[in-house]
């Protein structure tokens, strides 16, 4: 026979809180950022990592294919035309991809999130300047605006962050920017300033962690996005410097011999996707994670 | 006794259109230390909008273009933004009409406690946990610690108001100013929440500025009414001659669309249309009530009658023939169809719940 519970009070008894806390939403962010894990440490300890200099050059072994294919254990992912191992070629140029996602993205994300913060806030004048702002950069085709930036700048890995910056920082601008109108809206923003909290208290205590699973998720969205611009931009020489490694250079120079040897090409498209695909997975599973009512629902 | 906020001839306008209208005109209110005054009238008269006056969060590009506010010996108009923002929360305090999204949804009760406190000067984390714990203690929470590390989605309405009121009197202000505090929670919960409200009042002195849109709650709980129409104050009495003896004929109308519980048994009179908007209210040139009023006459139109008080402490904005023209008390509305022309102006009896909706809000349902 169960003992009646003491009454509670006259709010009624609390359910029990949840203490033991799941993995379960966090699957899908654990995986993402477990990708992503890896190719950090692997582009900061790519000096360790690498069988070879990335630029040493084998001229008696060109165009190697891969272990699987044929080829043998000094380079386990072959060489390309000039004789440089792509094992090691791919691992120095997870420094540029790493370099670029990280400084791109969040310098777009502290421009974009800034300008939307004040728009979606303060609203008013201060909203539609940005608003404006934001449909004028949208007239410019992306590729075509970075490309434009670029030769504006000039060449190398600093001109390259700055291009995707200036040209996606209206990713973070527009969708932040909706999200503080809604959350403006809400009844606690206007209790915080009743409660006598300033403009600039209520923004960073109230505004920015109502948007910031969304800055999350726009964060790893972009920072994937990145490495595929600057993998563009190498592609087409405007990235870093030739000495430099970075996977759109290799996939430039595979694109040469693709019919003898695909796998030049193959791997540092793969080394993309898997990139890509880790950080848009942590976002997602961030997202997920991190926004209370959809943690309900995974729990359920 | 001096008051403690002294609102004189303050007028709000707002943009609309090409100019600017009048939200709040000619607002002469004062609220005495420790004393309780209710704002009384229906959705959009301008009560809530009293309370972010006061709290000098008026919405973007309403502004107040004349009068004064003293609080506590002090002008609220004129004083820098910083040191008004320095009040609110220390010395004047905020109940939220709607307590389940008044609460920041992504962080637990004990972050925006610590917070508050924060603010107020408690130094130290634990200190603020003790404190904090004490305060949701004193509004009968129960397990006040574990209330701590839960979220606005965890708790019920009537619990995320105590969790307010609690914030709202941890640094014992001097003036609460309740925002229709019950309007959101179902009875019960209500006549608890009200009956907490008066005891924290009574015991650290409080005066409150009570906003609802129930006369009969107010009447119960305030010292005096104000009631308000479009913008404007009508009538401002003390609680218990307001309900027994209103003078306007919208105080009347008021009074007469709430239930009584032991009165006789009458049907609900509900005014005809609706209170006049803001674009209404621009090219209105006299009396605000006139267009819903059973006894207005062409002399209405053109003349605006000012606040005069009639009587000692009775407030009245009239001109002399509303006051001398005969109405009847709410026992007297006949039954049968209302005459057209005369008061009442429409009887409401099958409809009687759009009377209640329109009138007086929960009134009906508190009193049951």
């Amino acid at each position: 026979m169960s003992r009646s519970q003491p009454a509670a009070g006259q709010a009624g008894a609390l359910p029990a809180p949840r203490r033991r806390a799941s993995l379960r939403p966090w699957r899908r962010a654990i995986v993402g950022g477990a990708i992503v894990a890896a190719i950090m440490l692997v582009a900061i300890f790519a000096p360790l990592l690498a069988p070879y200099d990335p630029n040493e050059q084998d001229l008696l072994n060109q165009l190697l294919p891969p272990v699987w294919a044929g080829g043998n254990w000094d380079h386990p992912l072959g060489t390309d035309n000039l004789g440089r191992d792509t094992l090691s070629r791919l691992i120095y140029g997870s420094r540029v991809a790493m370099i670029v996602a990280v400084a791109a993205a969040s310098g777009a994300l502290v421009l974009g999130t800034a300008l939307a913060i004040v728009a979606g806030y303060f609203g008013g004048i201060v909203d539609w300047i940005v608003s404006r702002l934001v449909e004028l950069w949208l007239c410019f085709p992306p590729v075509v605006l970075s490309l434009i930036l670029i030769v504006g700048f000039g060449v190398g890995l600093r001109n390259v962050i700055l291009a995707i910056i200036l040209v996606d920082w209206t990713r973070f601008c527009r969708v932040v920017r909706a999200e503080v109108l809604v959350v403006r809206r809400n009844d606690y923003i206007d209790a915080a300033r009743l409660a006598g909290f300033s403009h600039w208290r209520t923004i960073r205590r109230e505004v920015l962690p109502a948007v910031a699973p969304l800055i999350l998720t726009i964060l790893s969205l972009e920072m994937g996005i990145a490495v595929i611009v600057e993998a563009i931009l190498s592609f087409v020489g405007m990235s870093v410097e030739s000495t430099i490694p970075a996977w759109g250079v290799m996939i430039a120079d595979a694109r040469k011999d693709m019919y003898q040897a695909v796998w030049g090409l193959v791997l540092p498209i793969l080394a993309i996707i898997v990139t890509v695909l880790g950080f848009n997975l942590l976002g997602d599973g961030l997202r997920r994670a991190l926004d209370p009512k959809l943690r309900q629902r995974v729990i359920q | 006794m001096k008051a403690l906020l002294e609102i004189q001839g303050v007028v709000v306008t707002a943009p609309v259109g090409g100019g600017r209208v009048a939200v709040l005109r000619d607002i002469d209110l004062s609220v005495k230390p420790g004393g309780v005054l209710g704002l009384v009238g229906e959705s959009g008269a301008g009560k809530s909008m009293i309370g972010r006056l006061v709290g000098g969060v008026l919405p973007p590009a309403f502004r107040v273009d004349r009068g004064a506010m003293i609080f506590a010996e002090r002008d609220l108009i004129g004083m820098p933004a910083a040191e008004r923002r320095g009040l609110l929360g220390r010395e004047i305090g905020f109940i939220p009409q709607q307590p389940m999204t008044s609460l920041n949804p992504v962080r637990n009760v004990g972050s925006l406690f610590d917070e508050h406190l924060a603010k107020l000067g408690v130094a130290g984390r634990a200190e603020r946990r003790a404190q904090a714990v004490a305060a949701l203690e004193a509004v009968h929470l129960p397990e006040p610690a574990s209330l701590l590390g839960r979220y606005a989605h965890e708790l019920s309405g009537g619990m995320c108001q105590r969790v307010l009121i609690a914030m709202a009197f941890a640094s014992r202000p001097k003036l609460l100013v309740a925002d229709e505090p019950t309007t959101a929670l179902d009875v019960i919960t209500q006549a608890r929440i009200v009956a907490l409200l008066g005891d924290l009042c009574r015991q650290y002195g409080t005066a409150v500025l009570f906003v609802t849109h129930d006369l009969r709650l107010a009447a119960q709980i305030c010292d005096e009414i104000a009631v308000m129409y479009a913008g404007e104050v009508v009538e401002r009495a003390p609680a218990r001659d307001l309900l027994s003896t209103p003078r306007h004929p919208y105080s009347q109308a008021l009074r007469s669309c709430s239930p009584s519980l032991d009165g006789p048994l009458a049907r609900l009179v509900s005014l005809p249309e609706h209170m006049p908007g803001l674009g209404a209210l621009a090219g209105m040139a006299g009396c605000r009530f006139a267009p819903r009023c059973p006894i207005a006459d062409h002399r209405c139109a053109g003349h605006a009658p000012p606040l005069a008080e009639t009587a000692p402490g009775r407030w009245v904005r009239a001109a002399g023939q509303c006051l001398s023209a005969a109405l009847p008390a709410r026992g007297d509305v006949p039954h049968g169809k209302g005459d057209a022309a005369g008061w009442p102006p429409r009887a409401c009896t099958r409809r009687s719940s759009r009377a209640i909706r329109c009138c007086s809000g929960r009134s009906a349902a508190s009193m049951r």
